[in-house]
């Protein structure tokens, strides 16, 4: 499979002719494509279960509680990007904005950045179990 | 430098990364910020504007995380040339500290560092809305740059990532002035890493002297080996 791309011309151009043999060439896209349908599936089972456990978390401290719940982990397949955020109407984001920075009278209580931390630290050992 | 420990060393960092940040109006030439841990309590005056800094998080960063082994110290010796070396001890000891705590000793030992990361919300609060630009100006120019961030905690001697993550807009009304005045206010979200000493240091004493006998068990030529030795270092 690696033979289309063994004698590649090495340009930057973007018009280069790929010398090789188109059948490798597409069976090559068609694994890649494979592999990123695979990975994508893997992606959103582990972010089910992060996202539970950080609604867990969220829903277990004291001033978040039912708040916890709106909590969400969102998959962007086109750049595979991985972002948290709060869903429900204005009331519950403003509230959850005060929990999340604190107000002076309150402190920052900021279970969205740690959520987001998480992403890297907590959510690569939950998707090793999927892939 | 004292060694003030894991962290108090890196808080005391984050304290002085944002002192002397000042401002400037047509009233008064200088107005340096102060900066507080926490909100300041009822009965702190605020003037504004002020800067807050709450540790908000702390986590194992397993991308840092190396295959356990042990560290060395020496001030000279095979152990300085050894990939095992390490000449601080997070937080607390730089090289000429490793240097005082090993005494007599020609060793010291120790179990690999915990890299985790701190998280730190660095929050401004101004009165007019020029303050809070000025303030937002310097802390994106030269206090928490994107991508180039970085502190030095001179307790260890170490320079450390400090990464601005971001930063949100999240002005308050004032429930002093029964909540007609805004407070301008900036939040900062920062990561700092940091390494924590799965173990303390201890010393290991130098071997002085090997003595041991090999045996030609299978009467191969005598000739290869030494029978008894005994070397001295």
């Amino acid at each position: 499979m690696y033979k289309a791309y063994s004698n590649l011309t090495r340009t930057s151009s973007s018009k280069s002719f790929i010398p090789g043999n188109l059948i490798t060439l597409e069976s090559f896209e068609k694994i890649e494509e494979t592999y990123l349908q695979a990975l994508s599936i893997a992606i959103e089972k582990a972010l089910e279960e992060y996202e539970a456990e950080v609604q867990a978390m969220a829903s277990q401290e004291e001033n978040w509680g039912d708040l916890g719940s709106s909590l969400s982990v969102i998959f962007d397949k086109t750049d595979f990007s991985i972002s948290v955020g709060i869903s429900g109407d204005e009331n519950t984001v403003n509230q959850a904005m005060e929990l999340e920075y604190g107000t002076g009278l309150i402190p920052p209580n900021p279970m969205l950045r740690n959520a987001a931390l998480g992403v890297t630290t907590e959510f690569p050992v939950i998707l090793s179990r999927y892939v | 430098m004292s060694n003030q420990g894991f962290l108090l060393a890196e808080d005391a960092a984050v304290k002085r990364r944002f002192s002397n940040i000042s401002v400037t109006d047509d009233r008064e030439q200088t107005r340096v910020a102060k900066v507080f841990f926490r909100y300041p309590e009822g009965e702190t005056e605020r003037e504004y504007p002020f800067i807050t800094i709450e540790n908000i998080g702390i986590a194992h960063d397993r991308s840092r995380q190396h295959s356990e082994q042990t560290y060395y110290f020496s001030a000279a010796g095979s152990a300085s040339a050894g990939p095992a070396y390490v000449n601080y001890f997070p937080s607390e000891l730089d090289a000429a500290g490793m240097v005082s705590a090993l005494g007599n000793s020609p060793f010291l030992a120790f179990d690999s560092f915990v890299p985790v990361i701190l998280m730190y919300q660095v929050t401004t609060y101004a009165r007019s809305a020029l303050h809070d630009r000025q303030l937002t100006s310097k802390m994106l120019k030269r206090v928490t740059p994107f991508r180039r961030g970085f502190i030095e905690v001179p307790e260890d001697n170490t320079i450390r990532r400090f990464d601005l993550m971001s930063w949100g807009n999240s002005d308050l009304l004032d429930g002093e002035a029964a909540y007609r005045k805004r407070i301008f206010r900036k939040v900062y979200s920062i990561q700092m890493t940091a390494e924590l000493p799965a173990s303390d240091y201890y010393a290991l004493k130098q071997v002085t002297s090997v003595v041991g006998t090999i045996t030609n068990a299978d009467n191969e030529n005598p000739t290869v080996f030494t029978t008894p030795f005994s070397e001295d270092f």
